[in-house]
């Protein structure tokens, strides 16, 4: 009798610290705030953003064009790097991968569930800054999750603009696209950002 | 609490009591390791070919973070012009395949390539030391490099020989004929480019050859009338202006009491030639050939297309016919040249008969062919002699000789290699590789071929297989950026291309000859009896699989036949009046015994009208191995109880021999029944009448409670009834392009299919159109009766006129299924990347949601793309209007399908709406010719 009850007793304790550790590593995982997986190869935004000064769209430059903004070809690092720096141990990896024709294998950080649109090209032509969802990645050595990218801060995010949208900055390279602005009328500085469509068919079809 | 945290808490909770659970495993296939590095989010396209046996189709293939998800034709390709056929679309699926043969096995045991072609190579060193015969057989394939390669070969040693024969030589008859009227043993293929008439004696080419792709793509089906002969039925006599039912024993007397008739009425040189024979055909074909006759007299350009399968001297008296339509001028056809090539790769099944009984075999080596498919029962026999560690397999996916325990090597998708090809109008198609290949152990056959040679007789390192094309092709560029531009456009012009078809003439001497030809045969017989108790069965090409090639993909198996509606089971189709005298009904088992051979198998029928009395129909492709593999039950092929005999007669001082197909079967009632998986909407017919209810002009002038729709500009697809042939490619297209599920066989006799696009079949009228089909997908209705209905607000409308679905608030209560009067909603069973068919979620359109169990989703005009384009457009990038397609407009071979942008709406008689009574405002129109 004695020593079912201590097994019961001991069964219930382990479900319940079971579910406790599951629900914490969840918390974490769920949230990714601060998440900043190890690449397999060193690269620092902030030497090529903040101190050298290339704007984003140089690199990700298909977030102009795309819904998806694109982590660069190999053939992008090579450009410079075959004249720069070219014996450097860090980039041993990205000549390979030149060479070989075969990837460099990048591990994502900001995911989008699989049921959601999100179009960067029609973003960044309402002129909306690449740090108002990124963070100012051009400080950052390694990258990490500055936003939980949850369909709340999207709604909020579209109902009241001005809370969240950080000025366009020379560094996202948006002022690429500012022959366009200027043939709409209204120069993208003054330009009032309004709150825009929260129909879920907007992005989820 | 959050919402979020209280989730978090729910979903750690069910985690560790589902994890005590006991679960079964729902996967009884392991998955593939995935080896592809992913380039994030770059979306690249590349021109590239599929080979499609002797006619290599230009495809495109977008990647997706360096992963292949999208195929679609190359527009600019000679030989397809961007339509393609069904199995080309899914094709990808098998890159990623779990059943993918993946480890080279040598007598049983499991080691790696470079083993494995060492052993072989020791295997061929000692044949050639002891003089021993060496053979290759390959598949059907034109490539230049190729040939290089086997040239060396045997100039090296004579003793090597390669047949290209991968499942049945089709076209050795038509081959043959040609041999005796035009002296070359090349292929030709007409040009319905500019043709009035076409008359058809049993051929689909409308639908399932291995040209269909290059006949489509230059008919143009409104201009020219499409007469048709046959026994069974098929999409093309079902598509044609006039269609006449008679056996297929007397299509010969047919064309021959045409050709007389026809030489009576010029009265010149004609009747002195033709009038030898007393040809007496059945009353009921008389009456044809006079109609035929008068019909054709209507004056115009006539071309003529035999069914492959038929004996040459019906191909030859073709010829005749055309010679003499065309006012004695030649004939007009594409040359596919395979004269030269026949010197090295023998293309006939005889050929290879006569090697293996001649009992000097030192090794047989398969590539990419499986004997068992070829339905020569006698040479099965005969290979089973050959002892089997001489015998080597090179095979994609595990086939018959499996079980036999033979020497094993995987072979590469198409996607993982270099090649090239022929095309038909002397450029070259280059096939590239678009990944890595997935399986380190899998070889391709130039590379085979390359390791061969260099080690054996060369004593050096092989060279990589894109160094050998490069060094091939190198003398016609003159540099490099020259040669890689050239792939980018995935042709190499390295003749000056042929831009029509060549004129090819005879003269009195060749005409007389192939009469005599004619007559000298046996097939010939001057009297038939008509109505009599014997059946044959006979063979027809697969719209899906075409020889049974491409039987090895779940999305072709659960695609539903174009005619019977039939998914995934095996069928014989039997005609009405002899089901009726037997007994016989839809879904009884009987066994069919061939009369010469015995040979037996039970198969379930399916009974039809539009069938000749002493035919039954079997497709090419039934019961494949790999079917069986996935069904987990081991079913015969009904192929089995075919009999290919070579009839051999004498003519002219030579041997001539042609495949005959003559298959007398006895059908014996089991008692059994089984349940056919059909998607009901493919097996009814509905009359002419039903369709001229149904599509009616807009009605205007309607009172409504729907708000008003203020924004003119919307999205309609516009669907010309004229055009559409049936073929169920378009549902293929939009199942891969949105991700919908495979449901299994059990699911389809459910009747839980989750295709977006219906087709409904009505009868026309005789001398307009046999058979109208009726493509039915979600209307997209202005005053939709879904959206009133959903209790969450998970359907709505949108500004420019799209019904759109938010999968996501969607809680499955299905009223708005009840609701649609077209039925175009499908309720999700399964999700797509856990449906029954394993590894799918490797292979997806990463543009579109995976929508969860229990939605009812459908068809939305490809929104993604739409929105896409919208953007794009916006936002200032060139794009250009006709850009924008659906996934079925881009598919579909014929344009039946077009998606438009309407700013005006306009009253065009013509236009018809599916159910405008309804007052629903459809979006969708079909285009037909019908008289009220």
């Amino acid at each position: 009798m004695g020593t079912e009850d201590t097994n019961r007793k001991f069964l219930v304790f382990l479900v319940v610290f079971a579910i406790i550790n599951v629900y914490l590593l969840f918390t974490i995982l769920r949230s990714g705030i601060g998440f900043s997986p190890r690449q397999n190869q060193s690269f620092s935004h902030k030497t090529h953003s903040g101190k050298i000064s290339i704007s984003c769209l140089f690199c990700h430059n298909q977030a102009e064009t795309n819904s998806y903004a694109n982590i660069p070809l190999t053939k992008v690092c090579v450009q410079c790097h075959i004249a720069l720096k070219s014996e450097s141990p860090l980039l041993s990896n990205v000549l390979l991968s030149y060479d070989s024709l075969i990837s460099l294998k990048w591990q994502k950080i900001y995911n989008l569930p699989d049921y959601v649109r999100f179009s960067h090209r029609a973003h960044l032509f309402s002129g909306i800054d690449c740090a108002t969802c990124h963070g100012f990645i051009d400080m950052m050595d390694s990258v990490y999750v500055v936003r939980k990218l949850t369909m709340g801060w999207c709604v909020e995010c579209h109902k009241n603009p001005y809370k969240y949208i950080i000025p366009v900055r020379k560094i996202s390279g948006i002022f690429y696209l500012q022959e366009f602005f200027e043939n709409d009328s209204i120069p993208i500085k003054i330009r009032k950002l309004q709150p825009t469509s929260i129909l879920c068919s907007k992005c989820h079809y | 609490m959050e919402r979020r945290d209280f989730l978090n808490l729910l979903i750690s909770t069910s985690v560790v009591f589902a994890s005590s659970c006991k679960r079964k495993s729902k996967f009884f296939l392991q998955k593939v390791n995935k080896s592809v590095s992913p380039n994030l989010n770059n979306k690249l396209q590349f021109a590239t070919t599929f080979p499609n046996k002797f006619l290599p189709l230009g495809i495109i293939v977008e990647t997706f973070e360096d992963k292949p998800f999208h195929i679609f034709g190359n527009e600019n390709h000679p030989n397809n012009r961007g339509v393609l056929q069904s199995y080309v679309l899914p094709s990808l699926y098998n890159l990623y395949d779990p059943l993918r043969f993946y480890n080279p096995q040598i007598e049983g045991k499991d080691t790696n390539i470079h083993l494995a072609l060492n052993s072989l190579l020791n295997k061929i060193d000692r044949s050639i030391r002891n003089q021993k015969d060496i053979i290759f057989v390959i598949p059907e394939i034109l490539s230049p490099s190729l040939f290089a390669l086997i040239t060396e070969l045997k100039s090296y040693y004579n003793n090597f020989y390669f047949f290209s024969s991968s499942n049945l030589d089709t076209y050795t008859n038509q081959i043959l004929a040609n041999e005796v009227l035009f002296g070359i043993s090349d292929l030709l293929l007409p040009d319905f480019s500019d043709t009035d008439i076409i008359l058809n004696i049993g051929s689909d080419f409308l639908s399932s050859e291995v040209f269909t792709p290059f006949y489509l793509s230059r008919i143009d089906l409104k201009k020219t009338k499409i007469i048709t002969l046959e026994n069974t039925i098929t999409l093309t006599g079902m598509n044609s202006q006039y269609r006449f039912l008679v056996s297929d024993k007397e299509y010969i007397n047919i064309l021959l009491y045409l050709l007389n008739n026809l030489s009576k009425q010029s009265g010149d040189k004609w009747s002195n030639s033709f009038n030898l024979l007393p040809i007496k055909p059945s009353i009921n074909s008389t009456q044809i050939v006079n109609e035929v006759c008068e019909l054709l007299a209507t004056g115009g350009r006539v071309k003529i297309i035999i069914d492959p399968f038929q004996a040459p001297q019906l191909h030859l008296l073709g010829y005749l016919l055309e010679y003499y339509f065309n006012e004695n001028q030649g004939i007009e056809r594409w040359i596919l040249p395979l004269t030269d090539y026949r010197n090295i790769i023998s293309f006939s099944f005889e050929e290879f008969q006569q090697r293996l009984y001649q009992n000097k075999i030192g090794n047989l080596i398969f590539f990419d062919s499986n004997p068992f498919d070829w339905v020569y029962t006698e040479i099965i026999s005969q290979i089973h002699q050959v002892s089997k560690e001489n015998c080597f397999v090179f095979s994609y996916f595990p086939n018959h000789f499996y079980k036999l325990g033979y020497n094993w090597i995987p072979t590469m998708h198409y996607l993982e290699f270099w090649q090239d090809y022929l095309n038909i109008d002397k450029s070259i198609s280059i096939q590239q590789p678009i990944v890595f290949p997935l399986h380190k152990n899998s070889i391709s056959l130039n590379e085979l071929l390359n390791f061969v040679l260099e080690k054996l007789i060369r004593n050096s390192e092989p060279i990589r297989l894109f160094d050998f094309i490069k060094k091939y092709y190198s003398k016609y560029f003159q540099d490099d950026e020259n040669f890689f531009s050239s792939i980018k456009s995935g042709l190499f012009e390295i003749e000056s291309r042929k831009i029509k078809p060549d004129t090819i003439r005879f003269n009195r001497h060749n005409l007389n000859r192939a009469y005599k030809f004619i007559l000298s045969n046996p097939g010939v017989s001057t009297n038939i009896t008509s109505e009599t108790d014997e059946i044959r069965l006979s063979i027809k090409l697969s719209n899906k699989f075409l020889d049974g090639s491409y039987s090895s993909n779940p999305f072709l198996l659960e695609l539903p036949d174009p005619i019977f509606g039939v998914s995934w089971d095996d069928f014989v189709v039997i005609n009405e009046k002899y089901a009726k005298k037997n007994q016989l009904s839809d879904g009884d088992i009987v066994e069919i015994t061939n009369e010469s051979t015995k040979k037996s198998v039970r198969i379930p029928i399916i009974v039809n009208n539009s069938i000749s009395s002493d035919s039954s129909l079997v497709y090419l492709g039934c019961g494949s191995f790999y079917k069986n593999l996935i069904l987990q039950q081991y079913k015969e092929s009904p192929l089995q109880v075919l009999k290919f005999s070579c009839k051999k007669f004498y003519f002219e001082n030579r041997f001539y021999s042609y495949l005959d197909l003559d298959n007398k079967i006895i059908i014996r009632k089991t008692g059994e029944k089984s349940t056919i998986s059909r998607i009901l909407s493919f097996a009814n017919i509905s009359s002419f009448k039903n369709l001229k209810q149904i599509l009616q002009n807009d009605n205007d002038k309607v009172t409504t409670i729907y708000p008003k729709r203020t924004k003119i500009e919307k999205w309609q697809l516009e669907i010309d009834l004229d055009n559409c042939i049936g073929c169920n490619i378009c549902l293929l297209g939009c199942q891969l392009e949105n991700n919908i599920p495979l449901i299994g066989r059990e699911g389809i006799s459910k009747h839980r299919d989750m295709y977006w696009i219906r087709i409904e079949k009505f009868l026309g009228e005789n001398n307009f159109r046999q058979y109208y089909f009726l493509p039915i997908m979600c209307q997209q209705c202005d005053y939709a009766p879904c959206e009133s209905v959903c209790p969450v607000g998970a359907t709505s409308h949108s500004d420019d006129g799209i019904n759109e679905m938010t999968y996501n608030r969607c809680i499955g209560s299905r009223f708005c299924m009840a609701n649609c009067p077209y039925k175009v909603r499908k309720f999700n069973f399964d999700r797509y990347d856990r449906a029954k068919i394993n590894s799918l979620g490797d292979y997806k359109n990463p543009d579109v949601t995976i929508r969860s169990i229990g939605v009812s989703e459908k068809c939305n005009f490809c929104l993604h793309r739409i929105r896409d384009f919208q953007s794009k457009e916006k936002y200032g990038n060139n794009v250009k209007p006709n850009s924008l397609k659906t996934a079925c407009q881009e598919v579909c071979p014929t344009n039946a399908i077009k998606l438009i942008r309407v700013l005006n709406v306009t009253n065009d008689t013509n236009q018809r709406k599916l159910l405008a009574n309804f007052n629903t405002k459809p979006n969708v129109v079909y285009r037909v010719k019908i008289n009220d």
